[in-house]
């Protein structure tokens, strides 16, 4: 359902993605997982046919994301690291939006909408405006609005970014449901995010694709955390940038 | 097509939920009235003098000069043709540039939509705000043909002027808000365009030959003037939309030079 071969994206000097290849089949959940900057925005963003790769070629639903976007966009939900909300919206007038947006055939739209709201849990909240929803509850309007035209591809960059407990929990359990419909690919940089949610992991590091493993493959005693570490660790100077870099843990 | 009116139709809905753009409305609506009160006594007083200058005279035609359509009505016009050189920036500052500072430009552009469709949904909602603004401005006029008696076509024509003029700010301005998230840069960057089209002319009245005529055609005033005096001319016309498509084309180059940074 995805496939990338040899992406390859620089900005100006630096190298964001270096010969990234991967693929993704229909109805798998798979985790991105890499530190801060290790490249899963960029290579989610030329999945959803927002940038363009300097080289190599993705294909999302059959389509080149260079040669046809418009048809890649039309194939998948995205929700960005920051849900793009309109702040003085009501949640179902975004929605709405969103439906129009996404062409969505007119006839369609009422019994989609109901079906985002329930499944998103925001049944309560449909005429909250958006500005003056908690955080959890953005998310999950940035949810609804990446599943709502039910894509067969749902693209997700750290969805459970910020949120308290009980809310990863929330959104993890939703995302789990889209398994087998659709065809997840979600980035994190929390480790047990990947082992609670994801059929499979692929470890991103400094742009390159370091390692790939399913996750009922782990053993018991050699954890993700393990394999993670192992195998960024490989990078000699990782040491250095592990200083700078942000790198949560969390269990 | 449809696409750019999604976009239009919910960008006129944040619009008028939005202070900052009523604050321009009510400022628009402030100055201008105030212009216009002053203008009009300034006309009672030009009135007054020249019908004590016809009694005095024994000349009624010295009544004749004074006209209702140049001495008051273009001026108003002319004054607010001024005003939409600051009014229509703060109105299109935030229409590309929140986008990008509140992240839902990922949203249109990972949407089944082209560029033009973002483009054109934003210039048409600004297009309603705009004529809703000199639909408040209008009403001067229902007292000028409640008390006087002026000749309708001119004031069509000076306000056709206004709108075309208004419509290559809004076109600058969707442009400045392209290219940056802050709202600020914004307005200056398409306050900066606009007086360089209105200044370019001014230069044209220090030179001579050629140069001096193509800067003369080239600067907005001019145009505008022309429609203001009640000339209506194809080349006038033409200068406007080339003025728009121009503006607009450079605003879609500038929103797909986002995906392809």
């Amino acid at each position: 359902m995805i496939k990338a071969s040899h992406l390859t994206k620089t900005y100006g000097p630096l190298t964001a993605l270096s010969d990234v290849s991967f693929e993704v089949q229909t109805g798998e959940i798979v985790g991105f997982l890499g530190a801060n900057g290790a490249g899963k925005t960029t290579t989610m963003r030329i999945l959803t046919g927002f940038y363009q790769p300097t080289s190599g070629q993705a294909w999302v639903a059959g389509h080149s994301v260079t040669e046809n976007p418009a048809d890649v966009k039309r194939n998948i939900g995205y929700l960005p690291e920051t849900p793009p909300l309109y702040p003085e919206m009501t949640v179902e007038g975004y929605l709405r939006f969103v439906l129009e947006l996404k062409k969505t055939a007119k006839a369609d739209r009422p019994e989609l909408l109901e079906w985002a709201l329930e499944k998103c849990g925001l049944k309560n909240r449909r005429n909250s405006i958006i500005g003056n929803l908690s955080k959890g509850y953005r998310q999950r309007v940035g949810l609804a609005q990446a599943v709502i035209h039910k894509p067969p591809v749902i693209i997700l960059d750290e969805p459970t970014v910020g949120l308290d407990p009980v809310q990863i929990i929330e959104i993890r359990n939703l995302i789990r449901e889209f398994s087998g419909g659709h065809t997840v690919l979600l980035s994190t940089h929390i480790l047990s995010e990947v082992t609670a949610v994801c059929q499979r992991a692929i470890i991103v590091h400094r742009g390159r694709i370091a390692h790939e493993q399913t996750i009922k493959d782990l053993s018991a005693k050699k954890s993700l955390e393990e394999v993670f570490l192992e195998v960024i660790s490989k990078d000699v100077s990782f040491e250095d940038e592990s200083r700078t870099s942000k790198l949560s843990v969390a269990h | 097509m449809w696409s750019a009116w999604t976009i239009a139709k919910r960008e006129i809905k944040s619009l008028f939920v939005s202070p900052a753009v009523y604050i321009v409305l009510g400022l628009f609506a402030l100055l201008s009235g105030v212009q216009f009160l002053l203008s009009l006594q300034r006309f009672d007083q030009l009135l007054q003098q020249a019908q004590i200058q016809a009694q005095l005279m024994k000349n009624p035609d010295a009544l004749a000069h004074i006209s209702l359509n140049v001495m008051l009505i273009s001026n108003v016009v002319a004054f607010a043709f001024f005003l939409l050189l600051f009014t229509v920036p703060a109105i299109t500052m935030r229409l590309l540039s929140e986008e990008k500072s509140q992240g839902t430009y990922e949203l249109l552009l990972t949407s089944p939509i082209t560029a033009w469709d973002i483009v054109l949904g934003k210039f048409i909602a600004g297009v309603v705000f705009f004529s809703l603004l000199l639909v408040t401005h209008a009403l001067f006029l229902i007292v000028m043909f409640g008390y006087g008696n002026p000749e309708p076509l001119p004031v069509l024509s000076g306000y056709l002027g206004l709108f075309c003029a208004g419509v290559s700010f809004l076109a600058i301005g969707l442009f400045a808000s392209s290219l940056t998230k802050n709202q600020i840069i914004a307005f200056f960057v398409s306050l900066f365009l606009g007086l360089g089209l209105l200044m370019i002319g001014w230069a044209a009245q220090t030179l001579s030959g050629n140069i001096s005529k193509f800067l003369e055609a080239a600067s907005i005033t001019f145009q505008f003037e022309n429609f203001n005096k009640g000339l209506i001319t194809v080349s006038g016309l033409v200068y406007f939309i080339t003025v728009w498509i121009f503006f607009l084309s450079a605003t879609r180059v500038s929103l797909q030079s986002l995906t392809r940074s």
